[in-house]
């Protein structure tokens, strides 16, 4: 849940790219955001495998 | 043993089934549905897909109806029957009243009052019933609700001064896959009971041979009924549990069904036995109270516990009173007493529609407004 969450705020830190609509926020990430994003989602994978072997598990109990 | 019972002990477990699902959709997509992570009709049809495909992942029916609580010699056809009348009666009751409580307490309860009818006490295992309903029904709801307050503070501390419209995407997707795995763990778990139901009647009426594995058609006839259940959505459950709680945001979500999650998981690997129902009501009241200045509704709370205080003897007085009837009345016995359900479960069908609740209204609040306080002082 921790990893999960760190994800989000890696997603959080990397840096927007900046709109020419006049528009507030841009939901694009700037070329400095690879980082953040690259830490996200080893995050998120790392919480998506805790689940795999949940399931797995589970399913060696069933 | 003839083909009638054995055709009436089925169709009674089928009918178990399926109110076991839509009683317990709740469980997995309540906070995904008052969060807005899922829309309510795809949240029960993501619900229903994954509780036919837990059916089919496990197929084991080693943990058969009421092991260790009562003697397993003395389980006829009879007494499961009226056990799942029990068992069916007290969903429809809860539901209709939007309580949610554990279908296997339930089941288990219906199956100890028969017992007690059909054989005497000494059949029934009370140190079983303790060990495996009593205590599990207190300690997992606790659990959970610590794991799950204990993820919520962590998940605000970590994101609260992150850009909130990524906190609250990253949150409504984490609950989906948290809510998914919730509704697969309940297929694997609550599609098996039914699925050792009508196999331990087949054995019993030989028409399979001992320790026989469930035939495809049971299989897929469980997975089918659990599955029509979760998707028909039982949204009376849904609403208590999202929205009559505590006001569910999409972290709180996470945290609940992810602990829920959590739980079930290492519980299933121990070998612990608990309600899946007890644990993600837990694990929501625990995401109320891990969030800051979030209020939990303790009214609703303690309905809850007096609704789970009473699934086991409830559902054991059914049980009971079913099979002596069903005993008096000879041979026709079991047949009128599944009329008699058929008709009990329409009526509360047709109170239900009194006042419905469904995916267009689910989403309203359970609790009223308190009335504001209006100061009516003299020169104001």
């Amino acid at each position: 849940m921790t990893l999960y969450a760190l994800g989000i705020v890696a997603v959080s830190k990397a840096p927007l790219r900046a709109r020419t609509d006049g528009k507030t926020e841009s939901t694009e990430p700037a070329s400095g955001g690879i980082a953040w994003l690259a830490l996200a989602a080893l995050c998120f994978l790392a919480y998506a495998a805790a689940i795999v072997i949940g399931v797995v598990v589970m399913l060696s109990k069933g | 043993m003839t083909t009638g019972l054995i055709i009436v002990v089925v169709v009674t477990a089928l009918a178990f089934d399926f109110t076991n699902g839509f009683h317990d959709t709740a469980n997995a997509m309540a906070t995904s549905i008052a969060t807005g992570a899922l829309k309510p009709r795809i949240a029960v049809l993501v619900s229903a897909v994954l509780n036919l495909v837990g059916a089919f992942l496990s197929i084991s029916v080693a943990a058969t109806i009421a092991s260790g609580v009562v003697d397993a010699k003395v389980v006829t056809p009879q007494v499961v029957f009226a056990g799942l009348v029990g068992a069916i009666a007290w969903n429809l009751v809860t539901w209709y009243l939007g309580l949610p409580s554990s279908s296997s307490h339930a089941l288990i309860g219906g199956v100890v009052g028969a017992t007690l009818v059909a054989v005497g006490p000494n059949a029934v295992k009370f140190a079983g019933i303790i060990s495996k309903v009593l205590v599990p029904a207190v300690i997992s709801p606790l659990l959970a609700g610590l794991v799950a307050g204990i993820a919520t503070y962590v998940a605000y501390k970590l994101t609260d001064k992150q850009r909130q419209s990524t906190v609250k995407t990253g949150f409504r997707i984490g609950q989906i896959a948290s809510a998914s795995l919730v509704s697969l763990a309940h297929g694997t778990n609550d599609a098996q009971k039914t699925m050792g139901v009508i196999t331990l009647a087949m054995i019993t009426a030989g028409l399979l041979p001992a320790n026989s594995a469930p035939p495809v058609w049971v299989i897929l006839a469980a997975g089918l009924s659990i599955a029509a259940g979760t998707y028909i959505g039982g949204w009376r459950v849904i609403r208590t549990l999202g929205k009559g709680l505590t006001e569910i945001e999409s972290p709180q979500g996470f945290a609940a069904e992810t602990a829920s999650a959590v739980v079930i998981l290492a519980s299933s690997h121990a070998g612990f036995p608990l309600s899946t129902t007890h644990v993600c009501s837990g694990g929501i009241i625990g995401a109320g109270v891990g969030k800051r200045l979030a209020r939990v509704h303790w009214g609703v709370a303690g309905k809850m516990a007096v609704a789970w205080l009473l699934t086991l003897p409830a559902a054991a007085i059914v049980g009971a009173l079913v099979g002596q009837g069903a005993s008096l009345l000879g041979a026709p016995g079991i047949w009128i007493m599944a009329v008699v359900v058929a008709a009990f479960g329409f009526g509360i069908y047709l109170l239900s529609r009194r006042n419905s609740v469904s995916a267009n209204n689910v989403n309203d609040s359970v609790n009223p407004p308190q009335p504001v306080a209006v100061a009516t002082g003299v020169g104001a």
